[in-house]
């Protein structure tokens, strides 16, 4: 039975749809914190990345280190499609649970 | 300050991060610090950005990753290349306290008897640790020595000041020698006087104690000729307390004895010299009118730079012996001899505090192997869930790691309680010893003590958690296919021989504390020879300034007796020189009238030389046995002098006759001195202390001679006490500035001198009690766990016809012979090592047969109704029960 997704990993989830190519842990903070408004810490994104992975909705592939980066690689992350529906089912769940109660005047 | 908060944030991600997150997730943080740096809007903020990322990652990454269930099963396997150690210790940690705290009987049975053990050893240790390994309160204090003559005999002896001169003069072995004897002294011209321990000493003590003052100077030389003025250097403590810390105290008088001496220092506490002192004087001793017979001098030296005290005992052997060969008619045959002060200071309580840290060394060693035999048991129990995690792919050294790990915490825990424990054992022992402790030795709780019970837990921990760990996993490929129900048989054997080991020392500590009982025994049937009830003694010292002769002297005591006999609630008054049991006395010799000596080198015998007033026999309840007590007209104006001899001396001296009207005088027997007629007899009393004999005692009636220090007695109705005021009083109004001091009642004096033997045998009672209790708790355990696992076998038993008692006797028989086994071993044991107790056993023979037969028959009983219990338990299994288990 599939696991329903957390707000954070919705959030997360999210993120790596808009960063595409482009998300990795530090890009996914920025994305979060400067849409949201939230501090949200680099290692509650690393770990929340992990256990996205693990559950399957995540992957990573490692990048080239950099000078920026003071000779470290950078770990990159994409959604996998078991990701995308997961997503999709709790915004539905979402959606269905909010429609007629006025939320939606917010967006 | 961006850049120390980066560098801190580094520093943080360094040891808070895991390798894999060091790379990504700090790689991530340094581009955005970059990034951050660069944006002149948020530069001044990004170090502290940087480094509180960094905290909330080194806390939460380590925290999130044990969370997570699958990453821990990850780990398990992986952890057999050593992978992640640390992080894995911490998680066996918790695992650990988990799981002591899901079993709280095992675990506060562990505790406990962790707690006990080590407490126990704790306490000694603080002791043995203030005396033998603190350091001395002076520089180098291992470097001073007590110097003392030898007699041709090898005995010990205080030293004469003319040969102190000498060895000085003549040893080069020290970088200083100085010659001291111990003295009270009547301190006055403040408020309240009182009596304060002191040493009168030659000039260069200070010199050799190294002490700097806390203020003025210490004594010099210069202080110590005959013609300088009088100076005086005391401690704080009396500064404190009888100065009130008066900063102008160096320069001001004060009155020792009545005589003025001027305060040239102050020196600052602990220091004190001897053990107790307060008060240090010049001797200035004019050398050509001392005497070279006289032997009250205590010699104290400092070694100098690089000398060891073998090369300094070597040296002053011969040097002694030159100067004695200078001498013979003084000091024929006699020598010098070195020892370190600590030694000296410390005499048998070195061998006492060795002995009991012997004992719970022993205690130690049975909680030890009680709470490894608890744990065997229960690792046992456990065997399937390390089939289970073997199966996992977990290695033997990570199974070890995590049993240890469970030890270490109940041995860090029980070592907690125990320090906890330690420290109330030791106030406890310091309460119940009545003697002052010396001030040299100071038995706080330092990093020593610590040290030594971090080392003791640590390897209390390894010593019981190794073994049932090695044990554990000792066949992981077989535990995993019989799915952990098969024990590995040897096991039983482990806990039998631990079991055999508590036994035999259990045995050792009863026999030792059965010897102690009974030697206590013997003690307390002594008769102090005196009757204490209601009796009050006081002490006071007559200043040779004020008291210059007889006649004032005799004026002071007539009018404090007659003061004494006035007060209400008192029924009679004496006045004594030297108390029994008050460490007081005075020896010499005696030449009964018609005694010859055998040849020219021989001596008259040895008496205590007393001094007692007319009613003192009445007053203390020492016995007249024969003739008539002094009366005032013993007095120095009476014809005849006369004197009263206890029975030792009657039966040494005239053994086959009738004493009373024999003559005796002091000294040789061509001597001057006069004869003194024998008037009457009293009897013996251990004058010295309770475990030492009486001494043949001589009596002068006082009023022949006055004393200048002497002892009052007073008896009364009621409790002693009630006279302290009055006594305070009679003798106020006499002279003022006289303290009255070691005012106690009779009873007290005579236990401070004999607290010893029941002190010592109750600590070895409890001692013994304790292992006693913990190794039955061991057997009862071992003989439950075996019939535990023996139930199918005594189902079948039952149900193949065997009657209860069969199978409770099959049971209790097996643990008999463990028993017996550690009774054997125990009693060679004791027999081997009992000897050292000895001296602490009045008498009683470390060998007693009765007791260790009494005390091997009590084990047995213990350890019968240990194993009964459990035994019984096996009996009323029902046969059909026992049969369906498994």
């Amino acid at each position: 039975m599939a696991q329903n997704l957390g707000e954070f990993e919705q959030l997360i989830l999210l993120a790596l749809m808009r960063l595409g190519d482009d998300a990795y842990g530090m890009s996914v903070r920025t994305e979060i914190s400067s849409r949201t408004g939230r501090d949200v810490s680099i290692s509650a994104v690393y770990t929340t990345l992990e256990r996205l992975e693990t559950k399957g909705h995540a992957e990573s592939y490692v990048g080239e280190p950099t000078a920026r980066r003071g000779g470290r690689r950078k770990k990159h992350y994409r959604m996998t499609a078991a990701g995308v529906t997961a997503l999709e089912r709790s915004y539905q769940a979402l959606h269905e649970m909010a429609s007629g109660l006025g939320l939606e005047s917010i967006s | 300050m961006n850049r120390l908060a980066s560098v801190l944030g580094r520093v943080v991600l360094l040891v808070g991060l895991k390798r894999e997150d060091r790379e990504y997730l700090r790689g991530d943080l340094e581009e955005e610090l970059r990034h951050r740096l660069d944006d002149p809007a948020r530069r001044d903020a990004a170090g502290y950005w940087f480094l509180s990322q960094a905290c909330r990652a080194a806390l939460s990454r380590r925290v999130a990753r044990r969370l997570h269930s699958d990453v821990i099963a990850r780990r398990w396997s992986r952890d057999r290349t050593g992978d992640g150690l640390m992080s894995s210790w911490g998680q066996d940690l918790r695992f650990s306290l988990r799981t002591l705290v899901r079993a709280p009987g095992f675990t506060l049975a562990a505790l406990l008897t962790l707690a006990l053990g080590i407490g126990a050893t704790a306490t000694m240790f603080t002791f043995l640790n203030g005396m033998l390994l603190k350091p001395l309160p002076y520089p180098e204090g291992d470097r001073l020595v007590a110097i003392e003559h030898v007699s041709s005999r090898g005995g010990v002896a205080r030293a004469n000041y003319l040969n102190y001169l000498d060895w000085a003069a003549r040893s080069t072995s020290f970088e200083s020698m100085a010659a001291y004897y111990e003295t009270s002294f009547n301190l006055s011209t403040i408020a309240e006087p009182v009596r304060a321990q002191g040493i009168v000493a030659t000039g260069e003590l200070f010199r050799a104690l190294e002490v700097e003052p806390l203020m003025g100077r210490g004594l010099s030389p210069a202080d110590d000729r005959v013609d300088a003025p009088r100076a005086v250097v005391l401690s704080e403590r009396v500064w404190e307390r009888s100065f009130e810390r008066d900063p102008d105290i160096i320069g001001t008088d004060v009155r020792l004895h009545g005589r003025p001496y001027t305060v040239v220092g102050v020196m600052p506490s602990p220091f004190s010299f001897p053990e107790t002192g307060d008060i240090w004087v010049a001797a200035r001793i004019d050398p050509a009118t001392m005497d070279r017979a006289n032997q009250y001098w205590r010699v104290v030296g400092r070694l100098a730079e690089g000398v060891s005290r073998a090369t300094a005992r070597a040296e002053m052997a011969t040097v002694g012996a030159a100067v004695a060969a200078e001498h013979p008619l003084e000091h024929g045959g006699s020598s010098a001899g070195v020892t370190s002060l600590r030694d000296k200071v410390l005499g048998e309580n070195k061998a006492t505090a060795l002995l009991f840290m012997g004992v719970v060394i022993c205690v130690q060693l049975i909680a030890t192997v009680n709470v490894s035999n608890l744990l065997l048991a229960r690792a046992t129990g456990r065997r399937q869930e390390v089939a289970v995690r073997a199966a996992l792919g977990a290695g033997r050294g990570r199974i070890v790691r995590w049993l240890m790990t469970e030890s270490l915490v109940l041995a860090v825990a029980g070592g907690a309680a125990g320090v906890a424990l330690g420290v109330r054992g030791r106030d406890l022992i310091i309460s119940v010893v009545p003697e002052e402790v010396p001030r040299w030795f100071d038995f706080s709780v330092d990093y020593r003590v610590l040290l030594f019970l971090v080392a003791l837990t640590a390897l209390n921990g390894v010593v019981f958690g190794l073994l049932p760990a090695m044990h554990a996993t000792r066949d992981l490929h077989a535990a995993i296919q019989s799915g952990g129900q098969r024990a590995p048989s040897g096991r039983l054997r482990l806990r039998s021989g631990l079991v055999v080991a508590e036994v035999a020392l259990a045995l050792m500590l009863l026999i030792g504390a059965g010897l102690m009982m009974k030697g206590l025994a013997n003690f307390q049937r002594i008769d102090p020879g005196l009757q204490t009830a209601g009796v009050l003694t006081a002490r006071l010292s007559l200043p040779a300034a004020t008291y210059e002769g007889a006649s004032e002297r005799g004026a002071f005591y007539r009018d404090v007796l007659e003061r004494g006999e006035r007060i209400a609630g008192v029924e009679s008054v004496g006045a004594v020189a030297h108390l029994p049991y008050s460490n007081s006395g005075s020896v010499t010799l005696v030449s009964p009238e018609g005694f010859e000596l055998e040849d020219e080198n021989a001596r008259p015998p040895q008496v205590i030389d007393n001094i007692a007033s007319a009613g003192y026999f009445e007053t203390i309840g020492i016995p007249l046995l024969q003739g008539r007590a002094f009366n005032p007209t013993d007095g120095a104006e009476a014809a005849e002098r006369t004197v009263i001899i206890n029975r030792l001396a009657a039966e040494r001296f005239w053994p086959d006759e009738s004493p009373v009207g024999k003559r005796l005088k002091f000294g040789f027997p061509d001597d001057e001195s006069p004869w003194l007629t024998v008037v009457g007899v009293v009897d013996n009393v251990r004058h010295w202390n309770m475990r030492n004999p009486a001494w043949p005692t001589v009596y002068t009636p006082l009023g022949q001679r006055w004393p200048t220090t002497a002892h009052l007695v007073l008896r009364g109705a009621q409790s002693p006490l009630a006279l302290v005021g009055p006594v305070r009083d009679a003798v106020d109004a006499v002279d003022s500035d006289l303290p009255l001091y070691d005012v106690s009642p009779m009873a007290s004096v005579i236990r401070a001198s004999s607290w010893q033997p029941s002190v010592f045998s109750a600590m070895f009672g409890v001692f013994a009690a304790l292992a006693l209790g913990l190794s039955s708790i061991g057997l009862y355990g071992v003989v439950s766990f075996s019939v535990g696992r023996r139930t199918r076998e005594m189902g079948i038993r039952r149900a193949l016809g065997a009657l209860s008692v069969d199978v409770t006797r099959l049971v209790v028989g097996d643990a008999m012979r463990l028993v017996g086994i550690g009774v054997a071993v125990g009693l060679v044991g004791a027999v081997a090592v009992m000897g050292l107790l000895q001296s602490l056993l009045n008498g009683v023979s470390a060998y007693d047969a009765s007791t260790y037969a009494a005390v091997t028959l009590t084990l047995a009983g213990v350890a019968f109704l240990a194993a009964w219990v459990p035994g019984r338990r096996a009996a009323r299994v029902q046969p059909v029960v026992a049969l369906k288990t498994d």
